[in-house]
């Protein structure tokens, strides 16, 4: 099929792409005896029929339907932004900000950092569903090849003190939280329950680990207005601190990001 | 696709649409998830379309979330909530593909991985449009990116030219021709698809073609028969 050449008008010169799409959608080409010349030209008709052939394939395309894991990613970082929002007037907006990252430079780094991991794992997310995130929590899911390992080098707890892909809001080596951050708040609150060393509520995760340490506590709560999950750990051989994490709370592994984290006292 | 709602419609839906703005302005924690869920839908094919790739349309989109939702109190009512809407979720997408494009390795979607089947397929479904989707796809990854995005906006999503060019930040005229030049890049490449048996036949005596490598030449019915796309990896 030959291309068309660029508008000129007479009928001895091929016509413009734009008017071989007109003539396509039936409207009315621009160029002086387009008509006169698609008569004459057996090499324009066969575009125009291509073009309109391609018109009535793409009646045929039907909108793809949204994954379900990319819809909870986007209500979680809507929520997050409604949280950011709401508490960002108040004394608390520098500690949402920095654990949230809203403000721009800062989402941007977010993203080039998690991107890899994250992408990489939304995809093993659509085609594992649950079952992989409870397996990259629990640590074993190095099985499922360089993709999915490498999003759970975001994701896993185990691998969040090292490597550049982690989650958003983690630093290498967790401050101690001032007692009165809502994480140090939440720590306290669950630490002073007198409830087994290990309580396991949440419906995704099944053994957390950080560093080879066992959770201490796992418990599902509301933080800065997101639903999360605390995990609070031994904090290496510090018996008078923990180190905890809160976690987004969704089951999608793409979501298991960390909203905060921070060496507490007890 | 391409199904134009009628006038009336569209007034309601937008005026709907901006009531939700004006909620998310005043405070409302829940109006933009709202407004968004509305939209998603179809973003989400914008951003799948545009991009052709379906972790990157998954970033992008929720870039897109991200920036409209900080961006609503500057909207400005010139143009339909969705269409603003529209124009984020492509300048995220433009974004993605442009940073993707300027690293060393520019990774298009493999017609045949998994995700990018599950992303475009649909369930219900014929065999014979399977394969017309699935190639009318990836040969619209093959287009440069401006002229994809004109395509998708105009013969994909159905919106008029004016509402394209308000999408796309362009002239009409630049929204047009866009489109003329995609489309007659598409034809050729969807030609080729229909008349395969023939042209596999001449290949076979003339294996100098450049695109016709042989690779996928073993006369397979399946979607892995599907024509190498023409100018992969030149944008």
């Amino acid at each position: 099929m030959t291309t068309a050449h660029e508008p000129r008008r007479g009928p001895d010169v091929h016509l413009s792409t734009e008017d071989l799409s007109a003539l396509a959608e039936g409207e009315q080409p621009t160029a002086e005896g387009a008509s006169e010349h698609l008569l004459d030209c057996a090499a324009c008709r066969a575009e125009v029929d291509a073009i309109a052939q391609l018109l009535a394939a793409f009646e045929t395309l039907e909108a793809p339907q949204l994954p379900q894991e990319v819809a909870i990613r986007i209500d979680a970082a809507l929520a997050r932004e409604a949280a950011a929002r709401a508490s960002s007037p108040s004394a608390d907006g520098a500690i949402a900000s920095a654990s949230q990252g809203s403000a721009s430079s800062g989402r941007r780094r977010w993203w080039l950092s998690r991107r890899v991991g994250v992408g990489l794992a939304s995809l093993a997310a659509l085609a594992g569903g649950l079952a992989l995130a409870v397996n990259l929590i629990s640590s074993n899911a190095s099985s499922n090849g360089a993709a999915s390992s490498s999003g759970s080098a975001a994701l896993r707890p185990d691998a969040a003190s090292s490597g550049p892909r982690r989650a958003q809001g983690l630093v290498e080596s967790p401050n101690t939280v001032a007692p009165t951050a809502p994480l140090a708040v939440w720590v306290k609150q669950t630490l002073g329950t007198t409830r087994p060393d290990l309580e396991i509520n949440s419906p995704c995760l099944a053994n957390p680990a950080f560093s080879g340490d066992q959770a201490l506590r796992v418990v599902t709560g509301t933080f800065e207005g997101v639903p999360a999950t605390l995990v609070i750990y031994p904090n290496g051989g510090d018996a008078t601190t923990v180190r905890a994490v809160v976690y987004s709370q969704s089951c999608a592994a793409s979501n298991y990001e960390v909203l905060a984290q921070g060496i507490v006292a007890k | 696709m391409r199904a134009r709602r009628g006038e009336e419609q569209r007034a309601r839906d937008d005026a709907a649409d901006r009531a939700l703005m004006a909620r998310h302005v005043d405070g409302d924690p829940e109006a933009f998830s709202e407004l968004f869920n509305r939209h998603r839908d179809r973003l989400w094919a914008v951003a799948l379309r545009t991009t052709g790739d379906p972790e990157e349309a998954a970033d992008a989109l929720q870039d897109a979330a991200v920036s409209a939702f900080r961006a609503a109190a500057s909207f400005r009512s010139e143009a339909a909530v969705g269409t603003w809407l529209y124009r984020i979720v492509v300048n995220a997408c433009v974004d993605r593909v442009r940073r993707q494009a300027a690293r060393p390795t520019v990774r298009y979607p493999d017609e045949q991985s998994a995700a990018w089947q599950r992303a475009v397929r649909d369930p219900s479904d014929m065999a014979e449009n399977r394969e017309l989707r699935i190639v009318l796809e990836d040969a619209l990854a093959t287009l440069p990116l401006d002229q994809r995005a004109a395509v998708v906006a105009v013969d994909i999503e159905g919106l008029s030219v004016d509402e394209a060019a308000q999408a796309l930040g362009v002239p009409t005229g630049t929204v047009k021709s866009r489109c003329a030049r995609g489309r007659a890049k598409l034809a050729v490449l969807l030609a080729d698809l229909r008349n395969r048996p023939a042209v596999a036949s001449v290949q076979e005596q003339t294996p100098g073609r450049s695109r016709d490598g042989g690779k996928q030449h073993d006369g397979g019915s399946g979607v892995g028969d599907s024509p190498e796309p023409m100018e992969r990896g030149v944008r």
